[in-house]
């Protein structure tokens, strides 16, 4: 160390600082990249501003190899083109698993911050909840409401919402802990701050606004994964109508025959896309470590 | 005769420990008041009821399990506001012996009640500058939205711009350097010192009448507690502030109170002028009084010339004192006390008293009392 003058030193702090920096921008870059895409897609196939021909069966290409003449990303067994099915797909989770997670963070963020009023009664329901759930297969436990009701998404998406809310109130209801350590909340009533300012402004936005998306990004994430893996068993979005589930279901059985890509397509969309929720999760959850410590 | 801007009367406090079924006391009887541009200093051990005067004046025992008794009265422009008027109808004592729950109380009517009450006083009337200003700020929102805040809710200001100056103009006024850059700072991002400041514009900037501090110098450096308590002085002076300063050091009372209590175990033992209470050459003090006194001034130790088997004595004092949470409140000065032996006044009589009674505050000149058998 001695024979680092004070520019080196500077030096190689700054460029770890950009170092990490870069990392994160390249990350940001892939989000923006992937959910964009997602994004895209949805709004042209609900708002049919491109003609997307999902169920047209093309017999002069069935099983058709990617960039084939027009069939960017090949076929499948029926020959209806994977791109389009692909882009189709999006419908089946975006909407439904930003309900979920509306659900969840709103909900559990109100019932979190309801312990703010030192009521036993809500921590112990929020702790019991946990643990219940935690005690429970998620997938058994929606295999069990469709058996009860019927394969619906929205049923789907309602139960992961729901079962969501406990893990958000605890996530919101330990930040508060935190802050009474510090004083904070003590002091800020005692300064004549009112309590919906104190838990909407101070608690719920500026403390744990990041942790809140954080675990938006996660829940988005499971949602897709849940949505997906139901479909890949048959009890999510019913063929005809594609989802990136059942579209990696109907192909496996051509996987053997030597057809990869009509099942490995959607998969590597499913895996791309949670990738890019799961990366936000973690830059956000590595900023408030730096920021508390 | 001035009208106070807060009178507290026969303040009691009582914990309740579940687990034992038993109240603890925290607070005896304890009554003072607070005229205006007056300083009132409150001294006394840890543990001994200073924190909990200062949170029930605030309404911040609410929630906990207990019974609070007695009168705080804020008086704002003449309208009088007592803040623990009918509020033990929401308590239910059983009796201890039989094991049931001891206390019930209707915590939620209790709340509400209470919170109805400090609405108006909270900020507007009383404002309070914390022992840790760091941890007492918001840790992800600028010093300077946060005393823009409190402009905007306490002060008849509306307008974000003009409340933004006004806190930057607070900011000034406690010596902060480069206000308008400061005023995006962070707490982290702000040295102990300069927190501190920061809490004090905040506090100053609801406009309240009445200050209280709690432990204001603790967690800084000595330099910088010196710098802290020039600026209290010098804002007193200039705003003709009323303020509760609640600390364990002299140099603190010496400087800025009017008036000094020392608490002994939830109890005020001495009451009087700073003057004549820091005044470590004179006799009639209480004898713990006159032990924090040896404590402080080197000089009188030396003049005491106290011998090893006082001193060794003291030294056992200060070992009790650990345990007297779990002490009657009668009789735990009694154990402590240090003239015990030599007091001059050692009747049988006095002596079965100081063992099994509480001395009634006796009052001795002007306005000093002292609660001791000694000089009852």
């Amino acid at each position: 160390m001695n024979n680092m003058t004070k520019k080196e030193i500077y030096k190689s702090k700054q460029k770890n600082t950009s170092s990490r920096s870069f990392f994160e921008g390249l990350i940001l870059i892939y989000c923006v990249i992937i959910l964009g895409s997602v994004f895209v897609a949805y709004t042209l196939t609900t708002f049919e501003l491109v003609n997307v021909n999902y169920e047209d069966m093309d017999f002069d290409a069935i099983l058709a190899l990617p960039f084939t003449e027009g069939h960017l990303l090949g076929t499948d067994y029926l020959g209806r083109d994977i791109f389009n099915r692909l882009l189709m797909g999006t419908q089946a989770y975006l909407i439904p698993g930003l309900m979920a997670v509306s659900i969840s963070i709103i909900f559990g963020s109100i019932l979190g911050s309801l312990t703010i009023f030192k009521n036993r009664g809500i921590k112990r329901a929020i702790s019991l909840s946990t643990d219940l759930l935690q005690t429970m297969p998620r997938l058994v436990l929606l295999m069990l409401i469709i058996a009860i009701f019927e394969a619906d998404i929205y049923y789907i998406m309602l139960v992961i919402g729901v079962t969501n809310i406990p893990t958000v109130a605890d996530l919101v209801s330990r930040r508060i802990d935190i802050l009474r350590d510090k004083s904070f909340i003590e002091a800020s009533i005692a300064n004549g701050t009112p309590s919906h300012t104190l838990i909407g402004k101070h608690i719920l936005w500026y403390n744990c606004r990041i942790l809140l998306i954080g675990q938006a990004s996660l829940g988005m994430a499971e949602a897709v994964l849940m949505e997906t893996s139901l479909s890949y068993l048959g009890f999510g979005v019913q063929e005809p109508i594609p989802s990136w589930g059942n579209m990696v279901q109907t192909g496996t059985n051509y996987l053997l025959q030597g057809n990869l890509w009509s099942s490995t397509i959607p998969a590597f969309a499913i895996m791309l896309v949670l990738l890019a929720f799961y990366l936000i999760a973690e830059v956000l959850i590595k900023r408030i470590d730096k920021n508390s410590s | 005769m001035l009208t106070p801007i807060l009178k507290v009367e026969n303040l009691s406090v009582r914990f309740f420990l579940e687990e034992e079924k038993r109240l603890l006391p925290a607070l005896c009887r304890v009554s003072f008041h607070i005229n205006e541009n007056e300083v009132l200093g409150i001294i006394g051990e840890s543990g001994s009821g200073k924190s909990v005067t200062l949170l029930s004046i605030l309404g911040l025992l609410q929630g906990n399990p207990g019974i609070i008794e007695g009168k705080i009265t804020f008086n704002t422009n003449g309208n009088e506001i007592n803040t623990l008027q009918d509020i033990s109808e929401y308590v239910t004592i059983n009796n201890c012996e039989t094991n049931d729950e001891v206390i019930r109380k209707n915590i939620h009517s209790w709340n509400k009640l209470t919170t109805k009450r400090y609405s108006k006083i909270l900020g507007k009337v009383v404002s309070m500058i914390f022992q840790n200003p760091r941890l007492a700020f918001n840790p992800y929102y600028s010093i300077g939205k946060q005393i823009r805040e409190s402009v905007l809710l306490h002060t008849k200001e509306n307008n974000k711009n003009t409340a933004k100056e006004t806190a930057i103009d607070w900011l000034t006024r406690v010596k902060m350097e480069a206000p308008a850059l400061r005023y995006n700072n962070n707490p982290y991002g702000l040295s102990g010192g300069l927190c501190q400041r920061a809490m004090i514009a905040m506090a100053l900037a609801s406009e309240p009448q009445l200050l209280i501090a709690d432990e204001p110098t603790t967690g800084l450096d000595a330099t910088i507690q010196d710098e802290i308590l020039s600026l209290l002085e010098e804002l007193k002076k200039r705003h003709k502030l009323s303020m509760i300063i609640v600390s364990h050091d002299f140099n603190v009372m010496h400087r800025l109170a009017n008036r000094v209590l020392v608490y002994f175990n939830g109890f005020i033992i001495e009451e009087g002028n700073t003057d004549v209470i820091l005044d470590h050459k004179s006799d009639t003090h209480h004898p713990y009084t006159s032990l924090l006194l040896n404590t402080e001034y080197d000089d009188i130790r030396k003049k005491n010339d106290f011998s090893e088997n006082t001193q060794d004595q003291q030294f056992e004092n200060q070992n009790s004192s650990l345990n007297t949470i779990n002490v009657e409140p009668k009789a735990s000065f009694y154990n402590q006390c240090p003239y015990y032996k030599d007091c001059d006044r050692i009747t049988s009589d006095i002596k079965d008293s100081c063992a099994t009674s509480i001395p009634p505050l006796v009052s001795i000149h002007n306005n000093h009392k002292i609660r001791c058998w000694k000089f009852a």
